[in-house]
């Protein structure tokens, strides 16, 4: 089981785009996946159209440990599963704060489905509180999206700083651009600059599309009503590239 | 409801004889659309989870699967068994999905019509279906669904179809267990008993007839001669119960169908041992047995044509026929002494009798006690591991379970044990015959069956030493008082007691 979560410290960069869409196309290679939408917003699970609520909420989920298979609800494609979003995840930071594995309890709640899935995705909230940190402990590999703006190597390098702590030395960590407007020249210019100078930074990125926001009328993911869209191509290629990245192992792509 | 589309198709329902499929709670099914590609799938039974792969053709065994979940899956459940086609249907299906108010699909529904495909059922009507699926989560809604479906009369709903395949032409799952599961009554004679008893062994053989002729796998010869082996055994224990004279054609026959098979049963133990003992080679050296695993399925193709001109013999026919028609008989002729003695006092005595030889020859086993005493008790333990599960009917379950489990450890060392002597003693023999050829052997596969010789009697050696242990754990003060409970102060009718 690969463990992988698409995370950021901001918003509104795709992570979640990303994650419904990569998790679709891993299931449609074959792979048993699980999709976990860990954002109180429940926008994964509304994409998936399903109802964006978990028995016994967050609390349930932490304090029954085990029990996590009983909250997995089948989606509408073959070999791919959700464990939906629920409001109460707003109060998760809290909860995990008071709970005895403060920063392993995702880890713990993921073991008993080894067996389950091949892969599973997680779909996180903006943050760096004790909900990433459970997520960094939980993940194999850490996949974050960058808008290529100025900012956005103040961005990667916040992340690297984080990823240094000595726990979380094992964990991968790529970048993609997300929402690449090919006519600026801000955007190549920066996508060049950055590629070169960091490693970790995958070459396929998702340019900006209206397909992706057709995602929230469609409410199915991108290359199931699109397949043939830039954005349908841009997601496979992207998740070709991982998956090539993830059965290459090795480490030193570090953003 | 939205249509996913359809069409004709046919369908064939794999388990192994034995149902372990069907038993994991698993169903196996080839898919062979018109014009589409065939696709093996194998269903969790009333979940609609399944792992589907696309095939040419059903191998007899999982191994021969392509690489991949299904393998793994079916490998897990019954790898050494064969796959074998239960029911072939023909018919047509339509997928629907089923979606709630969110368009969100919460169910499958087929919509499906099968009759037989053999020519056989010409004549049957074919069986139309309306089956639900839920998805995972989704039971709740399903249900829902299902109570509105069952209101409009459909003919049936929430439907396992092999079940339906089995009742179209009237098969019944799981039909087939080489387990003994006779029930006896206590106070009922012992002759009647032990009739039954042999007669469900009789069942046993009969059943497993045709797969040992056709070689299907290792298994049907297995558990034809585990019956012979338990009538054999119950010949000789359950002394006093028919008279003497009766028996010895029959104890005669028993014992040259156990001889006759044997060969082959020992070739086949040694051909599905044989990649494990690859395994405890080095990589490179473990293709240099290939020439040993020649040898070995040369023989066990020659001791499978014995087997199988065996049981074609006038011989194998008579003794089954006149054993049959000995036991089917109600009267008092054959009579032995004790045969109207209630039958738990006979099970009582037979047990306990066996149980303290057990002990006895147990407890006189020392570190340095030649092979043969274990082999002894290795016999006496299966006597009496026999006489339990025969008479298990007579006594309560839960702890007989567990005296039977305390046994079974010991049973299990011992075998080992038994096990690694007779490798040992046929990889001599085999390198031996090897060696006879001269010059075409290669000195390598010597070499090669050397070193596994080498690694065997080390673990060997460790079976022996962990005897001790295993016996002291067998006899305990707290088995003892259990083994005394269930077979000692039972009942007042003691036959001989000895
Ligand atoms: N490649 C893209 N092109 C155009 N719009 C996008 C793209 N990716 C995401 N969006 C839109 O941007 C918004 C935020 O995206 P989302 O994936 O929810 O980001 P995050 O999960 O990081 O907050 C959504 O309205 C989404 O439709
Ligand atoms: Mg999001």
């Amino acid at each position: 089981m690969k463990t992988i979560a698409i995370y950021s410290i901001k918003g509104g960069v795709g992570k979640t785009a990303a994650a419904v869409n990569l998790a679709y196309l891993c299931a449609q290679d074959g792979a048993r996946t699980l999709l976990w939408d860990l954002d109180p917003q429940g926008a994964a699970s509304f994409y998936y159209r399903v109802k964006a609520k978990v028995k016994g909420g967050a609390r349930g989920l932490l304090q029954r440990n085990g029990e996590l298979p009983g909250r997995i609800k089948a989606t509408d494609f073959p070999n791919l599963d959700l464990l939906p979003a629920d409001l109460s995840y707003r109060h998760m930071d809290l909860l995990l704060d008071e709970s005895k594995k403060r920063k392993r309890a995702f880890g713990r709640l993921l073991e008993p489905l080894t067996d389950d899935y091949d892969y599973i995705f997680m779909d996180c909230a903006p943050s760096v509180t004790l909900v990433s940190e459970n997520v960094f402990r939980a993940a194999d590999l850490i996949i974050s999206p960058v808008i290529p703006t100025t900012l956005s190597v103040r961005t990667l390098n916040q992340l690297s700083a984080f990823m240094e702590h000595p726990k979380l030395r094992d964990v991968r960590v790529m970048s993609f651009f997300s929402m690449v407007d090919g006519r600026r020249k801000l955007h190549r210019e920066i996508m060049e600059n950055l590629s070169q100078r960091r490693k970790g930074i995958l070459r396929s990125y998702i340019p900006y599309s209206s397909d992706v926001e057709r995602m929230g009328i469609r409410r199915a993911p991108l290359p199931e009503f699109a397949g043939r869209s830039a954005g349908g191509h841009a997601f496979r290629l992207l998740w070709r590239e991982i998956k090539a990245r993830i059965e290459d192992g090795g480490d030193g792509n570090r953003a | 409801m939205v249509s996913e589309g359809g069409g004709a198709l046919r369908l064939t329902f794999y388990d192994s004889f034995d149902w372990r499929l069907h038993r994991a709670g698993l169903s196996l099914r080839l898919e062979q659309p018109s014009r589409r590609p065939a696709k093996l799938c194998c269903a969790r039974q009333g979940t609609g989870e399944e792992d589907c792969q696309d095939v040419a053709a059903v191998p007899r065994f999982a191994d021969d699967l392509p690489a991949g979940r299904l393998r793994t899956r079916l490998q897990q459940v019954g790898g050494i068994r064969a796959l074998l086609p239960l029911v072939t249907l023909r018919g047509w299906r339509y997928r629907y999905a089923v979606r709630n108010e969110d368009g969100k699909m919460v169910a499958r529904c087929y919509l499906e019509q099968w009759r037989p495909a053999s020519r056989r059922y010409a004549g049957s009507a074919p069986v139309g279906l309306v089956r639900l699926e839920p998805l995972r989560g989704y039971e709740v809604d399903t249900a829902a669904v299902a109570e509105l479906l069952r209101g409009e009369e459909l003919e049936r709903t929430g439907i396992d179809l092999l079940q339906t395949a089995l009742e179209l032409v009237g098969r019944v799952a799981d039909d087939y267990s080489s387990k003994l599961d006779v029930k006896l009554q206590p106070e009922e004679d012992a002759v009647v008993a032990v009739r039954r008893l042999l007669r469900s062994q009789v069942d046993v053989m009969r059943a497993n007839e045709a797969g040992i002729r056709h070689d299907l796998d290792s298994e049907f010869l297995h558990d034809f001669r585990v019956a012979v082996r338990r009538t054999r055994s119950a010949l000789s224990q359950i002394k006093g119960i028919f008279a003497e004279p009766a028996l010895a054609p029959f104890r005669d026959g028993f014992a040259w169908l156990g001889a006759v098979t044997g060969p082959k049963r020992d070739l086949d133990v040694h051909l599905l041992q044989f990649p494990e003992q690859q395994r405890l080679l080095a990589p490179g050296q473990s293709a240099d047995l290939l020439p040993l695993r020649l040898l070995l399925e040369q023989q066990q193709a020659a001791a499978g044509a014995e087997v199988v001109a065996a049981l074609k013999s006038a011989r194998y026919r008579r003794l089954m026929r006149y054993w049959q028609t000995f036991l089917d008989q109600g009267g008092t002729e054959f009579d032995g002494a004790n045969a109207r003695q209630p039958a738990a006092g006979v099970a009582n005595s037979r047990i306990w009798r066996v149980y303290r030889r057990v002990r006895r020859e147990g407890r006189a086993i020392s570190a340095d006690s030649p092979p043969a005493d274990l082999h002894e008790l290795r016999k006496s333990c299966k006597k009496l591991r026999y006489l339990m599960e025969f008479f298990q009917s007579l006594y309560p379950r839960n702890k007989m379970r567990r005296a039977i489990s305390h046994l079974k450890d010991l049973q299990e060392n011992l075998g080992q044990y038994q096990d690694q002597t007779v490798q040992l003693a046929n990889l001599r023999r085999h390198s031996e015959e090897l060696a006879a050829r001269g010059g075409e052997i290669p000195v390598p596969t010597l070499l090669a069956i050397g070193a596994l010789m080498d690694r065997i009697a080390g673990a060997h050696q460790q079976t022996r030493a962990g005897f001790a242990r295993r016996f002291a754990a067998f006899y305990t003060p707290a088995n003892h008082r259990l083994f005394r409970e269930l077979f000692h102060t039972r009942g007042p009718s003691m036959a001989d007691q000895p």
